[in-house]
């Protein structure tokens, strides 16, 4: 497997982890005691995300296995882009022009990183 | 005067789990790269250096998580792109890899970017907030 493929899905896992969490997060109860509070951490949305959370080192540390450190890690950089741009078509949370023009810095500098 | 003596506590806590987060971050990172490093090595060593990443990486989230609800996302983005130069000197020093003028020019626009959606977390409204 290309390594940059597996960034991408590094990526991408931790991204969807990301959603998962923040959708499971609001089932958490608090306030009913420990039980409650264990139980309703066992929605299927944390579940899964933390199924993607636990696979996504994997997929680094294949990456890792191919190519430098100081490449590598340049890719979770695309974590936040990823998570402001589905957050707001998926969660409909709120986004300003200075997050669009802080996303095309990023992927400007992670081009830039990359490439050079 | 009770106040501002708990807030210097508070402040200097702060600092404390922040420098882990920074020690946990370096050592998630080194160890990532030397489970990659030791796919040849006896199978035990690959699987501590994989443990240990995993550990490091979930001490990052708690303690972030844990920073989140006491600093604001304006400083704490700022707070988190320092660990890109940090890889960076890390890679340079223990893995003798070469800091290329894109490289650094790359890591500092990614500053630049983590800032700015930094500032646009702060320009929404509360309501609209995490």
């Amino acid at each position: 497997m290309n390594p940059y493929a597996a960034l991408l899905g590094m990526v991408c896992l931790n991204t969807l982890g990301q959603l998962l969490v923040k959708r499971g997060s609001g089932r958490i109860l608090t306030g009913n005691g420990a039980i409650s509070l264990v139980k309703s951490m066992i929605n299927h949305y944390l579940v899964l995300g933390s199924f993607s959370v636990i696979t996504a080192p994997l997929l680094y540390m294949y990456a890792l296995s191919k190519i430098d450190l100081s490449a590598a890690y340049s890719f979770s950089g695309l974590t936040y882009v990823s998570v402001v741009i589905s957050g707001h078509l998926l969660l409909h949370e709120k986004i300003t022009h200075y997050h669009i023009i802080g996303s095309l810095v990023i992927l400007a500098g992670l081009t830039i990183w990359n490439i050079t | 005067m009770k106040r501002g003596e708990r807030n210097k506590k508070d402040i200097i806590i702060m600092c404390l789990l922040l420098g882990f987060s920074y020690i946990f971050l370096a050592g998630g990172q080194i160890s990532a790269k030397m489970a990659s490093r030791t796919l040849d090595a006896p199978k035990t060593v690959t699987v501590l250096f994989a443990g240990g990443t995993y550990a490091c990486f979930l001490l990052r989230g708690l303690l972030w998580v844990f920073l989140l609800r006491k600093i604001k996302l304006v400083v704490a983005y700022p707070l988190m792109s320092i660990g890109y130069v940090l890889v960076l000197v890390l890679s340079y020093f223990l893995f003798d890899e070469v800091i290329t003028p894109g490289k650094a020019a790359g890591a500092s626009l990614l500053v630049c970017g983590l800032l700015l959606i930094s500032m646009g977390e702060n320009r929404l409204p509360v309501k609209a907030k995490r």
